[in-house]
């Protein structure tokens, strides 16, 4: 048995001085990078919320220039497939860029993708509606490129349109599959089931190139769910893993019992100002609602109280982490960040920003507010400024799905309406009706694009609607609850579907921009919310049945096909009774 | 041709019985009751909804394919008659009503073409009042389900057959096998009707191959020229797959009082096309035989298999049942040989009262699972088929008659 208490001991002489030189060699490798054109920033924002819980947003931002002139704009770090060997060579050497992802990336060349795992049920009343994806259960949509969409595109134009683009070996496919694996997510078993291609919602968050053939695939998983097994591969992709930098803070045991919690993909593709090339950027998120009321029944927080660990040392490649704490406005109490910093006014909002890009020692940051108790009761909640509630009523026979819309903003808006449900959900639009406070106004709905469920397809509904000032906006129509064949439920069939979550993207006014642009595509991560997702109950036939069926439903037919033919075989005849001798008459007959 | 009966040998007084049911189910289909019932399962199959029309005129009247998806199954015949009327609620109850009076009024006729000269017509009024109120025709009715047209198109085609016009006659079933594809197995004994007469004829009747060839032909003809309407109609062909697909392939398996829904919502991957070949190749095995069997009286041979279809095809609605039944009302003789007509009466009891119970307590309160459901449509269908097996079998009987010391046997 070697004398291991001795080795710990040579060890812990030898860290430091190995992470000293690692951090050197570090600074050197980070310099050479920033040269050719990879970047890796990594921030973590804390944002105290009103009703006492603490949002945390961890962003690991990576980014990678491309020249142009290779032929292929807009593609994840130029692959050169033409074959003069440097390029491509040079394409697939990543120092920074977490290679399984760009590769399959590359391979189906997709040239924006969102991905984003997340549990719990987003308040926006309490917690606002902040940019990204808050949608529960999991959501993913991509935007493919190149010859291989356009040609089946074209494909599609002539023959069959319904399975083009996402049936067995299409890109889309692929690459659920690919992240499938590649987070250990359950994406790939209901892909067709779950893929729309909307025609107004989800434009591109980055820059596409402007040739045509770009397509859009998009598929919301509500009953995904997301634990420890998606963030470890996460982490694996981060280049200091969870050892170093603001991952450190990335507790699995913390972040999985948070309110709320998820993890997102998110790739870009930014054109350069000049035109010429672009860069790639690749953010990776964590968000995660605390709740350190439930804790101490105080607002108090710190990074040890709220991820019980502490930040000991930076991460040798980031450019720049930040850790920055939005302070709170509008509270009666006071409260104290310790250590104190300046605090700066960033887009109206006051935050102290922390650097922890030279860390020596364990890193704590904490809040504590001038009170005993925390009362729930004091707190005041703005109403967002756009909210959606959805409900679906009704037992047999079509059910009734409500979405009601508010607006608190005096001036009218304009917001565009999206909502998905699986094939078996089919909508009837003719009972479509929208009324705000009671009076019918169907002439609200600026434009409507509808895509039936065609199975297993789910049916896509995009409503532009124009939402009167300080309104609320009901939003009616009938639902026909299909009956679906017994292999086609779920194994626990009777708990019921989830249905996705539908979405409002607010536009801007008509004849601010140019009607291609729809949702706001400039402006960086446009503004979506969520609603929450609905569970419907199907009517279930008994599932330990089929060959009782078979045998009862086939011995009925048996039944009437052998009496009738029985009949019809038979001949008829007049026969004499003899009143004396009946067995004679048995004989003749 | 037969004699035509005047108005005036109707009981004026019976006449009013057939009137005030017709006004009531005007005034219930105006009524809250019939959107309530508009999308019972057993009123209206996704083929005869009343809804999914609607919907499927919204969609033609916004320029957008109706067949694309899996909503919208009625024929284009159907669409294109319900965009050209105004979509008010009392067009809507006015045309279900005259619908209804029409296949009342046609009964009543076939039958008078049946039985004449001989002429003791209060049973037609009497044949109409029961078609009128039995629950299977009235309740599709105010539920505005399109079976009760369907209804109407077989028996206003029937009438014509049994009065020997062959265009109309051929025209409406060619219509009627646009919304129910199962009705063209009606053909052969209707050409028979056409060449024979509606009436039993003792020494078999001499079909002429030619005629017959003329008759088909023309029927043929009529259906290739409101394919070809529907065709402009739609706009594309994606409606021969939606509406004749969907009587075939069942893509929808809402559940309705036949056998096919729970067959196919239970039937295991590997075996669905084999089992949907058996279901819609069923019925038409029949065909030949009945028709064969019965050249003496078509219009008995008609009636089976109209029995045969209501009872197999993939989506009936109770009505369909109901107009079988009320045929039987147009062959009194063939009653004295019924085998066990109280069994038969009782599973019609049976079913009549278990369908719509165990409907409500699978889909409405919950506490009943989907074999009650299953299991009531059994009891129908074995009703169903029961009554077309006593039919059968009393149809052979009556035919040789009775005489006094002789007996019927079969060889």
């Amino acid at each position: 048995m070697p004398p291991l208490p001795l080795l710990a001991l040579i060890l812990t002489f030898l860290l430091p001085a190995l992470a000293e030189v690692g951090q050197e060699r570090g600074q050197r490798q980070r310099q050479g990078r920033e040269q050719r054109g990879e970047q890796f920033s990594e921030s973590l924002t804390l944002r105290p919320l009103l009703d006492g819980k603490v949002h945390t947003r961890f962003a690991f931002e990576f980014s990678a220039g491309a020249e142009s002139g290779t032929g292929r704009e807009g593609q994840l770090a130029d692959g050169d497939e033409d074959g003069d060997g440097d390029g491509a060579d040079a394409a697939l050497h990543t120092t920074l860029l977490p290679l399984s992802l760009t590769q399959l990336l590359r391979t189906y060349d997709a040239r924006e993708l969102h991905l984003s795992l997340n549990a719990g049920k987003w308040d926006a009343l309490r917690w606002g509606n902040p940019s990204g994806a808050l949608r529960t259960g999991g959501e993913m949509w991509a935007w493919f490129a190149g010859e291989s969409a356009l040609a089946e595109q074209e494909q599609g134009k002539e023959g069959e349109r319904v399975n083009a683009g996402e049936g067995e070996g299409s890109p889309w496919q692929g690459l659920t599959n690919g992240l499938a694996g590649l987070f250990c997510a359950s994406l790939s078993s209901q892909t067709v089931q779950r893929t729309t291609e909307p025609l107004h919602a989800f434009r591109p968050e980055g820059d596409l190139p402007s040739h045509p053939g770009y397509r859009l695939f998009h598929a919301a998983f509500p009953s995904e769910s997301v634990c420890t097994e998606n963030l470890t591969p996460f982490l694996k992709l981060l280049p200091c893993k969870s050892r170093a930098g603001i991952a450190q803070l990335l507790n699995p045991h913390k972040v999985f019992s948070a309110d709320w919690h998820g993890v997102g993909v998110h790739v870009l593709w930014k054109n350069d100002t000049l035109g010429l090339g672009g860069r790639t950027e690749l953010r990776l998120e964590v968000n995660a609602v605390f709740d350190p009321v439930r804790v101490s029944g105080k607002r108090d927080w710190s990074l040890r109280t709220l991820f019980d660990r502490s930040i000991t040392r930076s991460c040798p490649a980031a450019s720049s982490s930040l850790l920055k704490v939005h302070m709170p406005t509008g509270s009666a109490s006071g409260h104290l960040l310790s250590p104190p910093l300046e605090t700066l006014l960033t887009d109206g909002v006051p935050e102290v920003v922390y650097d922890l890009s030279q860390v020596s020692e364990d890193v704590d940051i904490s809040m504590r507010w001038e009170e005993d108790k925390f009362d729930h009761s004091k707190a005041q909640f703005n109403p967002p400024e756009l909210s959606i509630r959805r409900s679906l009523k009704g037992s047999s026979g079509p059910s009734q799905l409500s979405v009601i819309l508010s607006n608190t903003l005096p001036i009218p808006r304009r917001v565009l309406y999206v909502e998905t449900l699986p094939w078996f959900l089919s909508l009837y639009l003719h009972t479509l009706h929208v009324q705000v406070s009671g009076v019918s106004r169907d002439d609200l709905i600026q434009s409507l694009s509808y895509l039936p469920p065609v199975s297993p397809k789910p049916t896509l509904l995009e409503l532009t609607l124009l939402l009167p000032p300080q309104s609320e906006v009901h939003i009616t129509m009938q639902v026909e609850k299909g009956f679906i064949r017994y292999t086609e439920h779920q194994p626990d069939a009777s708990r019921g579907w989830d249905l996705p979550a539908a979405v409002v993207f607010p536009l801007p006014p008509l004849g601010a921009k140019d009607s291609h642009s729809l949702p706001d595509s400039a402006e960086g991560s446009q503004q979506r919310i969520y609603s929450s997702t609905l569970l419907v109950d199907l009517p279930t036939p008994d599932f330990s049945m089929p060959y009782n069926v078979i045998i009862m439903s086939s011995t009925l037919v048996a039944l009437f096909f052998g009496h009738v033919f029985n009949s019809l075989t038979r001949k008829f005849v007049l026969l004499k009774v003899d009143a004396v001798e009946p067995e004679k008459k048995a004989e003749g007959s | 041709m037969p004699k035509r009966l005047s108005g005036a040998a109707y009981a004026r007084p019976a006449l009013l019985i057939p009137a005030l049911l017709l006004l009531l189910r005007f005034s219930l289909i105006l009524s809250p009751l019939s959107p309530w019932l508009r999308d019972d399962h057993q009123l209206a199959s996704p083929l005869t909804s009343f809804t999914r029309l609607k919907e499927g005129i919204w969609f033609f009247q916004k320029g957008i394919d109706p067949y694309h998806g899996g909503v919208f199954r009625h024929s284009p015949l159907t669409l294109a008659l319900f965009t050209l009327i105004p979509p008010i609620p009392l067009v809507s109850a006015l045309l279900w009503t005259v619908a209804d009076g029409i296949a009342a009024w046609c009964l009543a006729e076939i039958w008078r073409a049946r039985i004449a000269p001989r002429g003791h017509d209060g049973r037609g009024v009497l044949l109409a009042s029961l078609y009128l109120s039995k629950p299977y025709n009235f309740l599709p009715t105010v539920a505005l389900s399109s079976s009760s047209l369907d209804n109407a198109f077989l028996l206003l085609a029937l009438r014509f057959a049994a009065l020997q016009q062959v265009s109309p006659s051929l025209i409406l079933l060619a219509v009627l096998s646009f919304s129910s594809l199962p009705s063209i197995l009606l053909l052969p004994p209707l050409v028979m009707i056409l060449l024979a007469g509606p009436k039993p004829t003792v020494p078999l009747p001499k079909y002429s191959p030619k005629t017959a060839l003329r008759i088909v032909a023309e029927f043929a003809l009529y259906m290739v020229v409101l394919t070809g309407a529907s065709r402009f109609v739609a706009g594309s062909w994606g409606w021969v797959l939606q509406t004749w697909g969907a009587t075939v392939m069942l893509p929808d398996l809402t559940p309705n009082p036949g056998l096919w829904w729970y067959f196919f919502t239970e039937m295991f991957d590997q075996y669905r096309p084999f089992f949907l070949l058996t279901f819609s190749l069923h019925p038409l095995i029949y065909v030949a035989p009945m028709c064969l069997k019965f050249q003496h009286d078509p219009l008995f041979a008609f009636f089976l298999l109209q029995g045969i279809i209501s009872t197999f095809k993939s989506y009936p609605t109770l009505s369909d049942a109901g107009l079988y039944i009320s045929l039987l009302g147009i062959f009194p003789e063939i009653y004295s040989h019924f085998r066990h007509p109280l069994v038969t009466a009782l599973l019609h009891l049976h079913a009549a009262l278990l369908l719509p119970l165990f409907h409500y307590l699978w889909l409405d309160a919950g506490t009943g699972n989907a074999n009650f459901f299953y299991a009531s449509t059994l009891v129908f269908g074995l009703a169903n088929g029961s009554t077309i097996v006593e039919a059968l079998w009393a149809g052979l009987h009556s035919t040789i008659g009775e005489k006094e010391g002789w007996e019927v046997v079969q060889l």
